[in-house]
């Protein structure tokens, strides 16, 4: 299977190596908050200091190895691949929810363990694989995202399908990311505006029909409007949240001296981990984690701008609005400016599914800068020889 | 227009402004939350942080005048495992190891206490009164088990600085009685809570307590402290040690000669106090019924009852014991002399009321000697009319009747005294019976103290039971204290003398201490019951001290109702010679020719 367009004939460029840089900054920031928000729980619980820190790492240099993989890996082939990928991720869900290979915990089935590797969370993998899902359809000929059969109600359905399997477990979070990673793809690609926001109509609807039909979210808005009314129940971890940030200051109690992690904030290591930054690291901290962010999505956005073709340009949409979004809500929820919901912060929260899995897209968008047009390139190709193979020189 | 990849560069733009704008909001908002709401948020983790708990201090000890210990206070460890916090099985292996280390047990051992034992290490509440240990964080946790209890006190302390994981090491104080149940009521009863609930223990509180310390240190929201959290000690100060007037000896010889006739006379109580005349110091104190202080019942009201030291709390009526007082206020008026005599011409009828002698038999001419020997109460009632209702009554007042010795323990009663200012109680007959210790009625404390002034020299001493309190920085001691004198050294050498007299007077005598000279007066006193005194029970006591010649001790016996003889003489008299002979054996005194010639008489 050979995939040939103009664009992809010409020489590939070197790699957008300042995205890199911002990203190796985020992970070498969260190995560093993941030591110092759990050292004392590890040495306590597991009879070692870096028990966390030992996995966090074997996480990143397995996602190293991915980014690798895929910087490698012309981003078309991923496009071949994706009706794999889509019904690869759809199995997934529904494999988590079987409940011989999920794992329980905190009430929600997100974990699938099989056999004797460890434990990972489908949710991850299948943003990825909604992406590319997407990517390839709505990049398809014609202008598909234009018209109500080929735009709306294929995205729709990948919203439905996708969005109920998620919800099954349940994980509104993951949810709502995946929602916005589709809207904004099916934006970039040129919806019809009228359908877009009747969607996003109907979404908020459905979203609020789905607070108030499980009693513990509409618990947690109530804890979102007023956590005080209820400060050791139910507002009980939005107010250590905020007590945690709020102490920092400025610059922070100083590094490791976080006090708020002692089981006051709800997972320090982990969905909460930027309320421990705020703690330790102050004002100036949180500022720094923003702008490596703000960094990456600009480096991101550069990219897809860039992109030779539709596919690749909505591939790097779907990915950098990926991230965007997952921080944004992850630290909108913390600071209490949206609900708090439990996902993960990007390349920072301890755990290997949510690392693994962005770091491959990092890597997938890596791939796609190197073949970036330039002004210039795109007025006067410059048609090279290219190695028939996937397999491509950095 | 839009480039190659078809996307549009205004919607390109939206998103991307979208971002930013959410990516300021946020910023803004972590802004105001850190930078403006900081001082609120700054509070309030401090709030959430900071622990207090406070360190008991170790409880001084009680000590006899010797420096013997009475009640002393031991630490121990207390070594538990808390299953939780053992998350992994290697955790727990070490765990169990060091606990079973500093045990000195195998780990086997420990592993099957662990298993065997689900109950938590909550102070459990014994009874009613008894305040459960305060629950600290270290104890709030769920589900630690007590391993041992009594962990060696050095191997505590290292393991406890070891601070492994799941491993808790409180310290815990009890209180030891070297001497066994000895002097339970004059000790008082120490609370688990390590404040005392009784007596002296009670009294003293603040001297033997000390200062607790306190420990501050950061927690986590489970009220644990956090692992290399900020931890401050302020040291306890601990108590001072309580160094008693009361010798062991002393104190043993009174509660055997007490225990035996109780259960000989089934007598419903009694009490005996020894005391050293020229000081007040009360070098024993012991009352019956008591209580056992290593076996405390508390749950029963009637054993609480039990606790409380009747020598000081509980009033009777003095009976003939009294007529002491009576003729040395008249010797030291100088009304009479020993030899002065009066008549008794059968029983005298004062405002309607005949009053009668002990064995209604009339003496005619008596001296006074002769009136105390036969316990006269005619006799007492013209001795009392010759010094005159006024001064009868100051001078009770100067030897301390109806008011509180001031001993230093609490719940001193202060007995019963109508005098004529209380127009509304006091009738002419209370002169009467007043002067043979009727109508009125006294502690055990009071009449000792009263006694000893009369043989002293004439100084009414302050009783005191705490000689000295000795801490780590200081020393406090506590110097006899003369109240008042009430008669002169003339008077009180021949009250000495005439006390003697009794002891020596011809015939077999109860209270005799072979070899020894002394000086008594016996009493036998009626009990007021419903409308009148009742007739079937008495109060036998006797009061006395030895040896005549320099007055060691004032010893006061008396027992309440007993059964197979109503009379002091003959009652109490034999519990007094018993517990003068031992003192006078355990103090090393010499007998006197003079009282083996006069027992030889005898």
């Amino acid at each position: 299977m050979t995939v040939r367009t103009p664009q992809t004939r010409q020489a590939p460029k070197p790699p957008d190596y300042v995205l890199l840089v911002f990203v190796g900054g985020l992970i070498l920031l969260g190995l560093h908050v993941v030591y110092s928000a759990t050292f004392a729980l590890a040495i306590t619980e597991y009879d070692s200091v870096v028990y966390f820190l030992v996995r966090q790492a074997i996480w990143a240099a397995v996602g190293a190895v991915l980014l690798l993989i895929c910087l490698r890996i012309n981003y078309h082939f991923w496009g071949a691949l994706s009706p794999f990928f889509v019904i690869l991720a759809a199995v997934m869900l529904v494999l988590v929810l079987v409940p011989a290979l999920g794992v329980d915990q905190y009430g929600a089935q997100r974990w699938l363990r099989l056999g004797p590797l460890p434990p990972v969370q489908p949710s991850e993998f299948v943003k990825l694989g909604v992406i590319l899902g997407l990517a390839t359809w709505l990049s398809g000929p014609g202008d598909r995202a234009k018209h109500f059969k080929t735009g709306m109600l294929p995205v729709l359905a990948f919203i439905l399908v996708f969005g109920f399997l998620i919800m099954k477990q349940p994980d509104m979070g993951t949810a709502l990311v995946m929602v916005l990673i589709a809207l904004t793809m099916y934006f970039l690609a040129g919806a019809d505006l009228v359908a877009l926001g009747s969607m996003v109509v109907a979404g908020f609807g459905a979203g609020m029909a789905l607070i108030m039909a499980a009693g513990y979210r509409s618990e947690r808005l109530q804890s979102y409007i007023d956590p005080w009314k209820d400060p050791s129940g139910l507002g009980f971890h939005i107010i250590q949240l905020l007590i945690a940030l709020g102490s920092g200051g400025l610059f922070g109690l100083g590094v490791g001296a976080s006090r708020q992690k002692f089981f006051y904030v709800p997972g320090a290591h982990t969905d909460g981990i930027f309320a421990i930054i705020g703690e330790e690291l102050g004002f100036v901290g949180c500022l720094a984690v923003i702008l490596l962010f703000a960094g990456v999505v600009y480096r991101g956005a550069r990219i897809m701008q860039d992109a030779p073709d539709r596919f690749g340009s909505l591939l790097a949409a779907g990915i950098v609005s990926w991230i965007a979004f997952q921080a944004l809500i992850n630290i909108g929820g913390i600071t209490r400016s949206i609900p708090l919901t439990g996902i993960p912060l990007p390349f920072i929260s301890y755990g290997g599914s949510s690392l693994a899995a962005t770091m491959a897209a990092i890597g997938i968008l890596l791939n796609i800068s190197r073949y970036r047009q330039t002004h210039a390139a795109a007025v006067r190709p410059v048609a090279r020889h290219v190695p028939p193979s996937w397999m491509e020189r950095v | 227009m839009n480039p190659p990849n078809g996307i549009s560069p205004i919607r390109f733009s939206f998103i991307l402004i979208l971002l930013a704008g959410c990516s300021l909001a946020l910023v803004g908002r972590i802004g105001f939350l850190q930078i403006v709401q900081y001082q609120d948020f700054a509070q309030q983790a401090d709030g959430n942080h900071w622990a207090k708990q406070t360190v008991q201090a170790h409880r001084g000890a009680i000590l006899d005048r010797d420096g013997n210990p009475l009640a002393v206070s031991t630490s121990r460890w207390e070594v538990s495992i808390d299953p939780s916090k053992l998350k992994s099985p290697l955790l727990r292996e070490r765990a169990i190891a060091a606990v079973a280390a500093a045990m000195g047990v195998s780990p086997l051992e420990v592993e099957g206490k662990l298993l065997m034992q689900p109950a938590p290490a909550v102070a459990r509440i014994q009874s009613a009164q008894d305040v459960p240990l305060p629950v600290t964080g270290l104890t709030a946790s769920a589900g630690p088990v007590v391993i041992s209890g009594t962990l060696d006190y050095q191997q505590g302390k290292s393991l406890a600085a070891k601070g492994i994981p799941g491993i808790i090491i409180q310290e815990r104080s009890d209180r030891n009685y070297p001497e066994g149940g000895l002097a339970s009521q004059l000790l008082g009863l120490l609370g688990r809570d390590q404040s005392g609930l009784s007596g002296t223990e009670m009294d003293y509180d603040r001297e033997l307590a000390g200062a607790p310390g306190t420990l501050v240190y950061e927690r986590d929201s489970l009220g644990n402290p956090i692992p290399l959290g900020f931890r401050s000690e302020v040291q306890s100060k601990p108590g001072g040690d309580l160094v008693l007037t009361v010798d062991r000896f002393v104190q043993r010889t009174i509660e055997r000669e007490l225990q035996a006739a109780m259960e000989r006379h089934k007598a419903t109580g009694g009490t005996i106090i020894v005391m050293e005349p020229n000081t007040g110091a009360i070098l024993g104190m012991a009352s019956r019924p008591t209580f056992d202080l290593r076996n405390p019942n508390l749950s029963d009201p009637k054993s609480v009852d039990l606790m409380r030291n009747r020598a000081i709390t509980d009033l009777y009526e003095p009976g003939s014991t009294f007529k002491v007082l009576t003729m040395a206020m008249a010797i030291n008026e100088g009304l009479v002399t020993p030899e002065t005599t009066y008549m008794d011409s059968g029983p005298v009828t004062k405002y309607g009321i005949p009053l009668e002698t002990w064995d209604f038999r009339h003496h005619g001419t008596q001296t006074m000697n002769q009136l105390l020997m036969t316990s006269n109460n005619v006799g007492a009632v013209w001795v009392g009319e010759k010094v005159g209702v006024k001064r009868f009554y100051e001078y009770a007042n100067k030897f301390g009747i109806g008011q509180p010795t001031s001993l230093g323990l609490s719940g001193e009663a202060a007995g019963q005294l109508r005098t004529p200012s209380d127009k509304d109680n006091w009738w002419p007959i209370d002169l009467a019976t007043n002067t043979f210790g009727q109508g009125l009625s006294v502690t055990p404390l009071q009449m000792v103290t009263a006694v000893s002034s009369v043989i002293n020299g004439g100084t009414l001493m302050r009783p005191y039971l705490v000689q000295r309190i000795e801490t780590p920085d200081a020393t406090r001691t506590f110097q006899p204290t003369p109240v008042r004198r009430v008669i002169s050294e003339e008077a009180s050498r021949t009250m000495r003398t005439m006390m003697n007299m009794i002891a020596e007077q011809g015939g077999t005598t109860s209270y005799a201490v072979p070899g020894f000279r002394i000086g008594v007066k016996t009493g036998t006193a009626t009990i007021p019951g419903e409308g009148g005194y009742k007739t079937d029970s008495t109060i036998a006591s006797i009061v006395g001290f030895a040896p005549y010649e320099t007055p060691r001790a004032v010893v006061l016996v008396k027992l309440d109702a007993p059964k197979d003889s109503p009379w002091g003489s003959v009652v109490a008299g034999p519990m007094f010679s018993n517990v003068v002979r031992e003192l006078m054996v355990y103090w090393r005194i010499a007998p006197t020719a003079s009282a083996m010639v006069s027992s030889r008489r005898q």
